[in-house]
């Protein structure tokens, strides 16, 4: 029955970024947007930047191409899948996303609308075959939206593949020997179904692949630290979603040639754009942050799913691989989802100290409605960066295209307030 | 549509327009107000004698640990249905929002969050507050179990409070991995988090574990899952002994005051009185044409829905919220021997718990909670599925879908669909809950008589 709901819909791939709040930047058209200067388009500035926004819009493309070759390719969600094991498993890591500007049709039958419409989004692009290019899914316990669709989702895509690793909530001592135990459980069953050995040699090796691309991106967002910043936010958020859809090796090369194009670039803002951090959980589409830049405002920083949380800090090198993962996800993946100790001044400094080296003007809340996570951290937060000279505006979203317009004068006001 | 009367001995307390709680099926479950009371008066009289507070949840492990300690539990989850029962949640509500808490947030939370911040305004409980309100308590325990707002929401109490908190991990395992592989470092892991639990509240108290009074409550829990698990058996009767009604109010000590001596003694009674029921097969109502499934947390504050249910000849013969959460599943089967460790004991029977349907799960329809659906739709003789869907209580609404295509296909089942809300009346028309179930039972003669005719 899916099956054939897959094929009588179409499969050509949308164009992501094709709201009307986006202005298509190609190698001839120019991008002007309120506070921005031109961007100079000759090819060879931007032909690392092309390859990304190819990339971005058709994401999947280069999986299926590596799956052809025969290439596994294993999908997953969130920060708290050890993408290195995957590495050394030879298989492909995919990050899952949503598509902002696909109406749910198919998932109500299967799943319940009251929930977060990001990931019922992806239950119903799963459910479509949009992901019928995956051998396989990997899902933490991260969020209960994520986590109580998995034995559903398994049930009726039935994937040749599907691994679910139990996070704990908490970060006390035995919690990390727990989720050591879970990746251990799920390093034996990738080596079963891929036939490979993950050896410790060959973690270590994944670990520092991606511990490169993460220091390489890194690199590219403190570009934006600067006073008139060398890319904007939406460049950021196409770099790191192309990054997502790519082998770490690939990527990475990706990264290099990027990052030398912006180097030698000339600032993209002048200096009355409003600087703007993002805090909140699943931007996968440029549309949002689009929306804000054409309100005057360079978004500089960020707090997301999709953003510094991906790739603000390095696996440790030193000593047991799986211990090095483990404490990883526990420790440096600052999503709300993990129970921390201490009061929200403790819990956030962070955060403060992003807003303070990138030169944030105000932050800007982007939650997505029924998230638990997130929500309940929302009303000390913003009194926390007020206390400390950065006001913030709150947008709840349905993950939907229909909500930009209204945001739109929100947004305005917001940035006026900040300039 | 021919609506049943409702017997005489019941009437009294019905049938007024603006009637909201529900008439029990049972006389024991009536006298739950005895023990819920008990359970803030307590906490009122140690605060007031200087003895210690703490504000809890249920399902998380931690209420044999309290009580061994001598810490009045005062249980946010349970008082915000309260205010719902007794219509007084819209201040408390009102006021969460207006201090910047999202309304989708989980209403029991909102209303906790509401009243603590009316607390810190006015320095003292509300005035008009139920059952005395809850004292401010001297520590915060809360559980990443469930569902994650469970300890989110007490980490955003410290905005209204500054005292200790606590976060008791209880891991539950996946459907989809093998039991043998993972028990150990699971119920080694609970263990590790139930010290942890024992040394905070150690640490706040400045006294030690009382070890052999910890072995009593937990053999006290036990056999409170002990009749519990009978009381489900008997359930299973036709025709039914107790509503669904009289487990929602009756879960009450089973969910927050296992230990206590008195949980054993109402459930004794009530397992007594089901038991009588069956005997003589004494139904709830006098003709009962349809057994129903109920999923999902009820609406407090309009209980009385479950007797519209009964004009109409259709009986709430059983419940499920998250999977096991109100049912003792295979914990009770857990027996403590003198001097084993009380916390071992209690992870243990949590993992039995929680692991009830796991094999049958896997090699089945793959999920716990969905399995446990079906086996209840066979072992109660359910002729349809009623899913409550909340708007603020989202996590015990995962599932319901899937658990209506399988009831469907495996037995031809049929769902009805309601949404309103745990706690807040703006989410709740009795109007169109009560249109939506007269069509439903319409369609239940027809798909009773089909699914008679297959052998279903």
């Amino acid at each position: 029955m899916l099956a054939q709901q897959a094929e009588q819909l179409t499969l050509n791939q949308p164009v992501r970024g094709s709201s009307p709040l986006h202005l298509t930047s190609t190698r001839t058209e120019l991008k002007i947007i309120r506070g921005y200067r031109q961007i100079k388009t000759t090819q060879s500035a931007t032909k690392g930047m092309n390859k990304v926004k190819e990339i971005y819009q058709h994401r999947d493309q280069r999986a299926r191409e590596l799956r052809k070759e025969g290439k596994k390719i294993i999908g997953y969600l969130c920060c708290y899948v050890p993408l290195e094991m995957m590495t050394a498993a030879d298989v492909v890591p995919y990050r899952i996303t949503g598509d902002v500007k696909e109406p749910i049709t198919i998932a109500d039958a299967y799943t319940e609308t009251l929930q977060c419409p990001f990931v019922r989004n992806i239950y119903d692009l799963v459910l479509k075959g949009r992901y019928d290019f995956l051998d396989g899914l990997v899902i933490p316990h991260t969020c209960d939206n994520v986590e109580r669709n998995y034995d559903a989702l398994r049930y009726h895509v039935k994937p040749a593949y599907s691994f679910y690793i139990n996070v704990p909530h908490v970060a006390r001592p035995a919690s990390y020997q727990f989720l050591k135990f879970e990746l251990e459980s799920f390093r034996k069953s990738l080596e079963k179904f891929t036939g490979r050995q993950i050896s410790t040699p060959r973690l270590q090796e994944a670990i520092k692949l991606h511990n490169e691309s993460r220091a390489l991106l890194r690199q590219v967002c403190e570009l934006r630290k600067e006073i008139l910043p060398l890319l904007s936010g939406t460049e950021m958020m196409e770099i790191i979603l192309a990054e997502m859809s790519l082998p770490v090796v690939e990527g990475n090369e990706l990264l290099k040639e990027i990052l030398a194009e912006l180097k030698g670039r000339e600032p993209i803002s002048d200096k009355s754009a409003a600087r703007v951090l993002v805090y909140g959980c699943e931007i996968d589409d440029t549309a949002f942050i689009e929306l804000v830049e054409s309100c005057g405002a360079a978004v500089v920083m960020d707090d997301l799913c999709m953003g510094t949380r991906y790739y603000w800090h390095n696996v440790e090198t030193r000593g047991d691989p799986m211990d090095n993962l483990s404490a990883y996800c526990l420790d440096k993946i600052v999503c709300p989802r993990t129970y921390r100790e201490g009061k929200v001044k403790e819990r956030f400094t962070y955060l403060l100290d992003y807003a303070r080296e990138f030169k944030v003007d105000g932050a800007i809340f982007y939650i997505i409605r029924m998230c638990d996570s997130h929500g309940y951290d929302v009303p000390d937060l913003r009194d926390l960066l007020r206390e400390n000279g950065f006001p913030s505006l709150y947008l709840e979203d349905d993950y939907s295209m229909e909500t930009m317009g209204p945001f739109r004068t929100r947004i305005q006001a917001f940035v006026e307030m900040l300039k | 549509m021919e609506k049943q009367n409702i017997p005489a001995g019941q009437a009294k307390e019905g049938a007024s327009a603006q009637k909201t709680t529900s008439v029990k099926g049972t006389e024991t479950a009536r006298t739950i107000r005895k023990l819920v009371r008990k359970i803030y008066a307590q906490a009122n009289e140690y605060k007031a004698a200087g003895k210690p507070v703490a504000w809890a949840m249920a399902q998380a492990l931690h209420q044999d640990v309290l009580a061994a300690m001598d810490v009045a539990g005062c249980y946010p989850e349970n008082y915000a249905a309260l205010c719902a029962s007794k219509r007084v949640e819209a201040p408390f509500l009102e006021k969460a929002e207006s201090d910047g808490w999202a309304r989708y947030l989980c209403g029991y939370s909102r209303l906790t969050l509401g009243y603590s911040c009316l607390c810190h305004e006015l320095g003292m409980i509300p005035p008009d507050a139920p059952d005395r309100g809850m004292p401010a308590p001297d520590m915060l325990i809360c559980s990443g179990n469930l569902c994650e707002p469970r300890y989110k929401w007490f980490q955003s109490l410290s905005r209204y409070m500054n005292i200790p908190i606590h976060c008791t991990d209880v891991v539950i395992p996946p459907c989809d991995r093998d039991l043998k592989d993972l028990e150990g470092y699971y119920i080694d892991y609970q263990v590790k988090e139930l010290r942890e639990l024992v040394s905070f509240v150690e640490k706040v108290l400045g006294r030690k574990m009382d070890w052999d009074r910890l072995g009593e409550c937990v053999d006290n829990t036990l056999k409170t899952m002990e009749l519990v698990h009978e009381i489900y058996e008997l359930r299973k009767a036709v025709p039914s002994p107790m509503p669904s009604q009289d487990w929602w109010a009756s879960g009450v000590p089973f969910q927050f005051i296992a230990a206590d001596p008195d949980a054993v003694s109402f459930y004794t009674a009530l397992r007594d009185e089901v038991k009588q029921k069956v005997e003589n097969k004494i139904g709830v109502i006098p003709n009962e044409k349809y057994r129903l499934l109920w999923a999902g947390l009820p609406p407090w504050h309009n209980m009385q829905i479950f007797n519209y249910f009964e004009s109409l000849g259709a009986v709430v013969v059983a419940e499920l919220t998250y999977y096991v959460s109100w049912h003792p599943g295979n914990g009770y089967q857990v027996k403590r021997k003198p001097g084993s460790d009380p916390l071992e004991v209690i992870a243990l029977s949590n993992f039995k718990r929680w692991t009830t349907w796991h094999e049958e799960a896997k090699s089945d329809c793959g999920a716990y909670q969905n399995q446990m659906t079906l086996d209840l739709i066979r072992d109660y003789q359910i002729d349809g599925f009623v899913a409550h869907m909340n708007n603020s209580c989202r996590v015990v609404n995962f599932g319901h879908m899937h658990s209506s295509v399988l009831a469907k296909e495996r037995y031809g089942t049929p769902t009805l669909v309601l949404q309103s809300d745990i706690i807040d009346t703006r989410d709740y028309s009795d109007a169109q809950m009560k249109q939506q179930i007269d069509a439903f039972i319409e369609t239940l003669e027809s798909t009773k008589k089909d699914r008679l005719s297959r052998g279903a």
